[in-house]
């Protein structure tokens, strides 16, 4: 009843208002009249009328009040004041919501970030019940990885105990030069998870059988590989270098249990994992299960830790398992403690550009705050309350906020696609794992919630400082335009060291992240490695297994000479730049001067033309090579290190003091001569820093006839790309090339420097931004301060100051704030580095080490605060310049 | 100075005094306050700050409507009229008041 009657209200308010005022007045009248009657002069009547009947106005108004919805009229009141106000001023407004723009833009990167890894569940049905098994230990949490053949596989399905159903699935490389990413899976895949074909047919059981494989094409590749063809089933594909039939296409919204772009899924057979060729039964699958229904995590290990025993009761050094280790599969990574560690300083670093927009915002608003308290003196005056002028302040706020987090959602947007481009082109990420899915679809609706709550946080930071502070002002001083009372100077500077403080972190941090990234580039491995393939000379199998060189070696070498473009073949051990230490033996070496443990390698004499490494001395000679004669080639180091004293060439090395173990692949013989020196090559990129580099390396022959190599080298000319399929091409018509056999050494020293690279492209983004804004901020409270203190500028002038005088005293207020806050920057990002020192983590191939960067590294820290304060310095100069350009009579007169 | 202060009406009482007045007849606002200032011999005097906030609430309950019509003298003037729903509303408060008025008579004859 009442909600209708205000709504006919609204609807007829004019009429009724004119209605109400008439009333009143018929009302007075009547009252006069009343009075007259009674024997009042005229006069006395109205005078008796108004008294008897206060004030008109007052009564309408309360009328009227009646029928409004009270709290939205006051609320459209302060937002069109509100929008009035930034009409008037636009240039203020547009600065505000562009800064705040980029701040949350930057926070709601992150955020979007953090949502597709670890918050935005798979889609897939029911993600929250799927585990995968990683694998059994010995102590609990503790486990071995191993994948499942397929008949382990079906064993396992079958009587796990733990779920209801079990599916599996393999990676397959893609073949050279094309960039598709195909993933096989056993034939329940897409029924398990409920991925919805499109187009076709899903991947059946009935595919899981020896034979051709089929395919499903992603949403994504059916558009893009397939050109969208309506007729896309039934066309065939090259996937992993053989023709596959496409049977269906899947959804757009299903992508499986990946993060990365997924084009195909096939059926087993091209995983290898129906490949029995070598006598043995390739351990392939990974595998995710559904719990059963009412089954617990703990229970389901348990579970599986039974069903290991009796399935495995021999399972490492003739233990049984004692363990199993289950991980959630809804989302890439699960909210826990690994997680939150990993994202925590990413979403502080972006956090921290928010902060130094916010407060760039919040001496914008004091900076206007000052210049409307008058104005809200005056409404103070009028009776407006102080919760009211809250409240209108923080509509201001809001009413900012709102746009800028819209913004901020494209800003997000845009950046996540920009580095996007930035990750494929420009930084050549060569690992396809690391080319996520995000630009699909992010950021989402939680991403936009995130947004606005930010906004609104960000609101209450940079709006209520100042409001409050605002309305601090006493009545009859704002009236007599004074506020004596009031410091927003000591507000203002403690903004701007804050922002200082912030930018110089993330600077020291751009800067030594800088300093570290250009170290391990310009480390020098020693060896020049572009255009070096290695290959491994094995054929298909599930782990490293070498085989001997009498046979798939041989066949491949022989393939290889006869290649007509590239130079001769070689074999080795180890190549340069290799990403992670094998247990790489160090026998210990006898000379006349003392004992050493010195790495060792095995090459044929070709390793030093291919990897271009000069030699002092003579080279190992064919024959010395084929034969395993004692002969050895040494590093600098290596002789350094075994005669200090004098010239290695020609010395005697005793190798026969070994101890215990006796390493593998160690050369038959006792004493070897040196024939050779040449310069350190650097190994093992992660663990061979400084130290590690200093142990030297010694080299024995191998010849391509003999089985003392790992792997085979061959330096290729022209783009790497074409190079790599000529000799897919050529090996693959001798054997069965497993997809990781063929490497580039030049692509894993990339993928190992892709995180610091990654790390450095942040960082320096990062600083930049704040830089900017920093600067930009400085710059605005120099410009304030400077207008305010015109008539100071002047009689100081008109006093005999000069201009360099003016000038200095403007730019080392800006200054001093930079140094002060460059000094608490620099002891934040010292104590920082302590914690972060330590900071590293593995995953999918890619090792990333703090170590690798030095933390504490001096020109970093120096540099980075040096660019700060620098940065107060120029943006304090046209306000500086400013100053000194005031009239002094001018300034005078005006007052 | 007196009467033009706020009359010292428990909140609501003054809508039920204008109901009451309404039940003998439809009636413009003038009138309503004259009635009540007359029936009260002069104790309860209503001003226009009061009585047309009340009555706005009770046209906004549905308790009265309003009618522009012409006055004795013949100048418009706006007509109230009470509603069934307001003819309960009265029965409502008038129970009520009358049990609060008992209850305050027994609290101040209270002797003991």
């Amino acid at each position: 009843m009442r909600l209708r009657n205000r709504i006919r209200y609204l609807a007829r308010r004019r009429q009724l208002d004119a209605d109400l005022a008439e009333e009143l007045r018929l009302h007075r009248e009547m009252a006069e009249n009343a009075a007259l009657r009674a024997g009042a002069t005229p006069e006395d009547a109205r005078r008796h009328a108004n008294l008897a009947f206060g004030s008109e106005a007052i009564a309408l108004e309360d009328s009227r009040a009646v029928w409004r919805f009270a709290w939205i009229e006051s609320v459209a009141q302060d937002v069109r004041f509100a929008l009035r106000g930034f009409r008037r001023t636009p240039g203020f407004a547009l600065t505000v919501i562009c800064t705040l723009a980029l701040g949350l833009g930057m926070l709601a990167t992150a955020f979007s970030v953090f949502n597709a890894l670890v918050l935005r569940p798979f889609a897939v049905k029911d993600p929250y019940s799927l585990y995968a098994f990683l694998g059994w230990g010995e102590t609990k949490g503790q486990y071995q990885t191993r994948p499942f053949s397929w008949s382990a596989f079906k064993d396992f399905r079958q009587r796990n105990g733990a779920f209801s159903d079990v599916l599996g699935f393999a990676n397959v490389n893609s073949s050279a030069g094309t960039n598709e990413s195909v993933q096989a899976v056993t034939g329940n895949y897409f029924t398990m998870l409920g991925g919805r074909i499109c187009m076709g047919r899903p991947i059946l059981e009935r595919d899981d059988v020896p034979g051709d494989a089929v395919a499903v094409a992603s949403f994504v590749a059916w558009k893009s590989m397939l050109g969208a063809d309506p007729n896309a089933v039934g066309r065939t594909v090259r996937l992993g270098n053989k023709p596959v039939e496409v049977v269906g296409v899947a959804c757009p919204e299903f992508n499986g249990l990946e993060e990365r772009r997924i084009d195909f899924w096939v059926s087993l057979p091209l995983s290898g994992a129906f490949d029995f060729s070598l006598g043995m039964e390739p351990e392939e699958l990974s595998v995710v299960g559904r719990l059963r229904p009412g089954m617990t995590p703990e229970g389901a290990e348990a579970a599986l830790t039974a069903y290991g025993r009796q399935v495995y009761p021999t399972w490492r050094n003739g233990k049984q398992p004692e363990s199993a280790t289950l991980q959630q599969s809804a989302s890439v990574y699960q909210l826990n403690r690994d997680s939150t560690r990993v994202f925590l300083p990413v979403f502080a670093a972006f956090g921290l550009i928010l902060l130094i927009a916010c407060a760039n915002i919040s001496n914008m608003m004091l900076a206007r705050g000052l210049a409307r308290q008058r104005e809200i003196g005056i409404r103070i005056a009028l009776g407006a309350g102080r919760a009211r002028m809250l409240r209108q302040l923080l509509t201001e706020g809001l009413l900012l906020a709102l746009p800028a987090a819209v913004a901020a959602y494209w800003v997000a947007h845009g950046t996540i696609r920009a580095a996007f481009w930035l990750q494929v082109n420009v930084l050549h990420s060569t690992n396809n794992r690391w080319q996520l899915t995000l630009w699909n679809n992010v950021p989402d609706w939680r991403v936009f919630v995130f947004l606005l709550g930010t906004a609104g946080a960000a609101t209450l930071v940079f709006g209520l400082v100042p409001a409050l502070h605002t309305l601090r002002s006493r009545l009859l001083e704002v009236n007599r335009g004074e506020f004596a009372d009031i410091r927003p100077a000591r507000l203002r500077s403690a903004l701007v060291v804050a922002q200082v403080t912030v930018c110089a972190l993330l600077l020291i941090s751009a800067g030594v992240t800088l300093r570290g990234e250009r170290s391990i580039v310009s480390q020098d491995v020693g060896a020049d490695m572009g255009g070096v393939f290695t290959i491994m000379p094995i054929s298909r199998v599930s782990d490293s297994e070498t085989i001997s060189g009498t046979t798939v070696g041989r066949i491949m070498l022989e393939r290889l000479s006869s290649l007509p473009q590239n130079e001769p073949v070689g074999v080795c051990r180890i190549t340069p730049g290799q990403k992670w230490s094998p247990n790489w033996e160090r026998p210990k070496f006898k000379t006349g001067t003392g004992t050493a443990s010195i790495p060792f390698n095995r090459v044929s004499p070709e390793y030093f033309n291919i990897f271009r490494v000069p030699i002092r001395g003579r080279n190992f000679s064919t024959e010395e090579a084929e034969t395993e004669a004692p002969v050895a080639i040494v590093s600098e180091v290596a002789a350094q290190r075994l005669w200090p004293h004098g010239d290695a060439l020609g010395q005697l090395l005793d190798l026969s003091e070994q101890g215990e173990s006796k390493p593998l692949g160690e050369p038959p013989f006792r004493v070897v001569r040196v024939v050779g020196v040449v310069r350190d090559s650097r190994f093992l990129l992660d663990t061979d820093g400084p130290d590690g580099r200093a142990q030297g390396v010694v080299y024995f022959p191998a010849g391509l006839r003999t089985q003392s190599y790992s792997m085979i080298i061959v330096r290729m000319t022209g783009d790497p790309n074409s190079a790599r399929r000529t000799l897919e091409k050529a090996l693959n018509e001798v054997v069965r090339l497993p997809n990781q056999a063929l490497n580039s050494v030049q692509t894993s020293l990339d993928s190992y420097l892709y995180p610091y690279r990654a790390l450095l492209a942040i960082a320096g983004f990062l600083g930049a931004l704040a830089l900017a804004l920093t600067v930009s901020g400085i710059f605005g409270v120099c410009s304030y301060t400077v207008a305010q203190r015109r008539k100071e500028f002047g009689i100081r002038m008109a006093l005999g100051a000069g201009k360099a005088r003016v000038t200095g005293m403007v730019l080392w207020q800006s200054l001093r704030l930079a140094v002060v806050g460059a000094g608490i920057g620099t002891l934040a990002a010292l104590a920082l580095a302590r914690v972060t020192a330590h900071y590293g983590w593995y995953r999918a191939g890619i090792t990333f080490s703090m170590k690798q960067l030095d933390v504490f590294d001096p020109a970093g820290y120096i540099a980075g605060a040096l660019v700060v304060m620098a940065g107060a310095i120029a943006s304090a100069w046209v306000p500086a310049k400013r100053a000194v350009s005031v009239d002094p009579v001018q300034t005078l007169r005006c007052d | 100075m007196k009467q033009n202060s706020k009359p010292e009406f428990l909140p609501g009482t003054l809508e039920m005094l204008v109901l009451k007045t309404l039940s003998r007849g439809t009636n413009h606002g003038w009138d309503i306050a004259q009635h009540i200032q007359q029936v009260s011999q002069g104790a309860l005097r209503t001003g226009e700050g009061s009585l047309y906030p009340a009555l706005q609430r009770l046209l906004l309950d549905g308790y009265v409507e309003a009618e522009w019509g012409a006055s004795e003298n013949n100048r418009r003037a706006r007509y109230y009229r009470i509603t069934p729903a307001g003819r309960k509303r009265l029965a409502v408060e008038k129970r009520s008041f009358d049990s609060l008025l008992a209850a305050i008579a027994l609290v101040m004859e209270d002797t003991a």
